[in-house]
């Protein structure tokens, strides 16, 4: 993580840029996009040159750019060698004051505990009934010491810690707590006569062992405080343990502790990956209103290294905002039932119409039939892809030359450009998935022979970091169809977004082919390669964030129905 | 349905037909073959003498759920029935029903039909479960007793 001072630096960059409304070249946002335009030329020429000269290329462009613009008082920033790390931190949201902690329930269940440690001596009660209170009181601290101070001894009859009196069953042999061994005893929850251990509280309400174990189960998922069978006495974790012979109040104090989440949605959010157990705690939501208006969007990362959007709760999916977000899932699970064809897996080679199924997340196919190459994409020739530019992000309109059309003409004209976008947006989400799968086979295999010839896991930890790159320039690229899709087409802004998608697409089809490498030996020697290509996309993918950031920033891309 | 349920509810059964509170009356539906539906449950609550409610027995169902004792069952007046606290479907909002209020599986069925019987001429203003009655209830006095009175009639015994 990059400290707070580079983080503020960047932040108050944007601040004087909303003053600066002028063109795109006004210098601070074009921090990254502009060396991108430069590259892009840059790259018109260099593209037959081995794959090592890209990033010198891109050093290159951010000097040139530097001697342009003389005034810069953010020298400092622009001279740094902007470190893959510095640069996430920069446009992946963290915008200042985003502190977050990634905490399980138990984690915070710990922590009440300490702190019931820390109120101990303000009570005169033992640290278990002050676990009670605060349970009763959704773990609000201070909730608690303003009722425990109004009315002490109230409160605990109230809650049902103490024994009111009244309350007592006039029966002075089962008044004491615990468990007891009973000869022909008549529970009345089970109606059974039989001999067996009971449990009481000082109630006197005595029943069964496998009533109250009934009970408990029943209970132990709702996180609520348990009572007495009969009347409002509560079983502390202890009495609960050893009706249950076993730590089960563990399992309630968790569930306890997941409403207590639940309840406080606004600070603390479940990662939402599947299975993930982890919460994330944002003390201070201050500040996510100004990543709003920044049309930033404030992604964390749980332990498990899972990113998602803390505000709606959605995987990482810059350049989108989150209402760009939303507006694109709504529109795409309404249109979807039209769009069920996109869906399919195969495509019919282009040449001798054999049926191909896509198994890795390059779009670079060779048919395995009649040995033709083509992009999945477009299923046309794959050799104008190589060489020049990657064209398949681009929609043609091809209606430019057509003045008038019917309403049915245009709503399948929207239908269609919808349908391109969208279909664009699922390749690849279907190949970010794929690319996922074979970088985990590729990476076993690495490691099968990282251990048979010895050396360190540290040699081979650039293929799981090219994946992870990997995938999150394919995640970028997916939702930046989405901001396509809602941009004004005709903008010059648009336009350099589209020409950035293009760059991204590339960089990213390029690493992708080389995961396609079969043997680890070959992928251990392409080392440099995976770095290179690792590089260019995360490059290429910051500067796509940036410009999208612009488009929205700039109101031109407008999410609508 | 579990053992444990079955079994408390013949035994429900046993108590209640042993001895219950005077006006009142409660049995296990029949399934259409037949057989005793012990989870479900047809009973009438007499209205309290010297109230409003006096002259009516009112019908009431009562489905215990599997998991009963554990949980509460669900108890219902017919749809549309005139009182504060039951909703347009005849469901009764009574804390000793609900799971997460009083419920206890030591409370047995006769005080189940007790506690509605109290409900009846005492009701909760605090949480109102129907438009109409509630809202005539806390406003307008004259015109609630006139509706509660007419109601009484049309349950008459």
């Amino acid at each position: 993580m990059a400290s707070d001072e580079e983080y503020s630096l960047q932040f108050d960059e944007d601040e004087s840029d909303e003053e600066v409304t002028a063109l795109y070249e006004s210098r601070n946002t074009s921090e990254f996009t502009l060396p991108d335009l430069i590259c892009h030329k840059h790259a018109t020429i260099i593209s037959q040159e081995s794959e090592f000269d890209i990033d010198d290329d891109e050093d290159d462009a951010i000097h040139e750019y530097e001697d342009e613009d003389d005034e810069d008082d953010n020298d400092d920033l622009l001279a740094l060698p902007i470190t893959m790390s510095t640069k996430k931190a920069l446009s992946e949201g963290s915008v200042p004051n985003l502190k977050y902690e990634c905490l399980t329930t138990q984690g915070i269940y710990e922590r009440m505990l300490k702190r019931i440690h820390h109120l101990q001596p303000l009570f005169s009660i033992p640290p278990d009934d002050i676990l009670i209170l605060m349970q009763h009181y959704d773990w609000n601290e201070e909730r608690l010491l303003e009722k425990w101070t109004e009315k002490m001894d109230d409160l605990l009859e109230e809650i049902g810690l103490n024994v009111t009196s009244k309350k007592i069953v006039d029966n002075t042999n089962s008044n004491t707590r615990g468990l007891k061994y009973r000869k022909d005893f008549s529970c009345f929850i089970c109606c059974d006569d039989k001999t067996t251990e009971t449990f009481s509280l000082e109630c006197g309400h005595e029943y069964c062992l496998d009533c109250y174990r009934h009970y408990i189960e029943d209970k132990l998922h709702e996180g609520n405080i348990i009572t007495c069978m009969d009347c409002s006495l509560v079983l502390k974790n202890l009495d609960i343990d050893q009706i249950m012979g076993h730590a089960s109040s563990n399992i309630l104090m968790r569930s306890s502790i997941k409403s207590f989440v639940q309840k406080h949605h606004r600070n603390y959010k479940w990662c939402p990956y599947a299975d993930c157990k982890f919460i994330i705690h944002l003390k201070d939501t201050s500040s996510l209103g100004e990543y709003t208006r920044l049309h930033y969007s404030p992604f964390v990362k749980c332990n498990e290294s899972h990113r998602f959007c803390f505000h709606c709760g959605f995987e990482v999916h810059a350049p989108a905002d989150c209402n760009v977000t939303n507006a694109w899932i709504k529109k795409a699970r309404k249109e979807s039932d039209n769009l069920n064809w996109v869906l399919t897996h195969t495509k019919e080679c282009p040449k001798c119409s054999v049926n191909i199924e896509k198994n890795g997340g390059c779009n670079h196919m060779v048919c395995g039939n009649c040995k033709y190459e083509f992009c999945w994409i477009c299923e046309s020739a794959w050799a104008p892809h190589g060489k020049s530019f990657y064209q398949c992000t681009m929609y043609n309109n091809d209606d430019n030359g057509k003045t008038k059309t019917t309403s049915t003409e245009d709503a399948a004209r929207r239908l269609k450009r919808f349908t391109f976008y969208y279909r664009m947006f699922n390749e690849h989400e279907v190949s970010a998935k794929l690319d996922w799968k074979l970088g985990q086979t590729v990476g076993i295999k690495v490691k099968a022979l990282q251990e048979k010839i010895g050396v360190s896991w540290i040699e081979g930890q650039f293929l799981s970091e090219s994946i992870q790159t990997l995938v999150e320039g394919r995640t970028s690229l997916k939702w930046s169809f989405a901001v396509a899709y809602y941009s004004d087409p005709s903008h010059n802004l648009t336009k350099i977004f589209l020409d950035n998608q293009i760059l991204l697409a590339k960089a990213v089809e390029e690493l992708s082919e080389l995961l396609l490498t079969k043997q680890p030996e070959a992928i251990m020697k392409k080392k440099p390669d995976f770095y290179n290509k690792a590089g260019f996309v995360e490059n290429r993918r910051l500067a796509l964030m940036e410009c999208g950031r612009d488009l929205l920033c700039k109101g031109i891309c407008k999410p609508t129905d | 349905m579990s053992s444990l349920c079955l079994q408390r509810l013949q035994e429900e059964r046993k108590k209640w037909r042993k001895d219950h509170p005077f006006g009142f009356f409660a049995k296990p539906t029949k399934k259409t073959d037949g057989t005793m539906n012990l989870q479900k449950w047809e009973a009438g609550i007499p209205g309290k003498e010297g109230t409003l409610w006096a002259e009516g027995v009112y019908p009431i169902t009562i489905e215990y759920p599997n998991e009963y004792p554990s949980k509460p069952p669900k108890v219902k007046l017919p749809a549309g029935f005139y009182h504060p606290n039951v909703y347009p479907s005849g469901t009764i909002c009574l804390s000793i029903l609900n799971e997460e209020q009083d419920w206890r599986p030591a409370i047995t069925l006769k005080q189940i039909c007790l506690g509605i019987q109290d409900l009846l001429d005492s009701p909760n203003p605090n949480s109102p479960a129907q438009e109409p009655a509630w809202r005539s209830f806390s406003k307008n006095k004259v015109e609630y007793e006139k509706k509660v009175a007419l109601q009484a009639k049309q349950y008459a015994k």
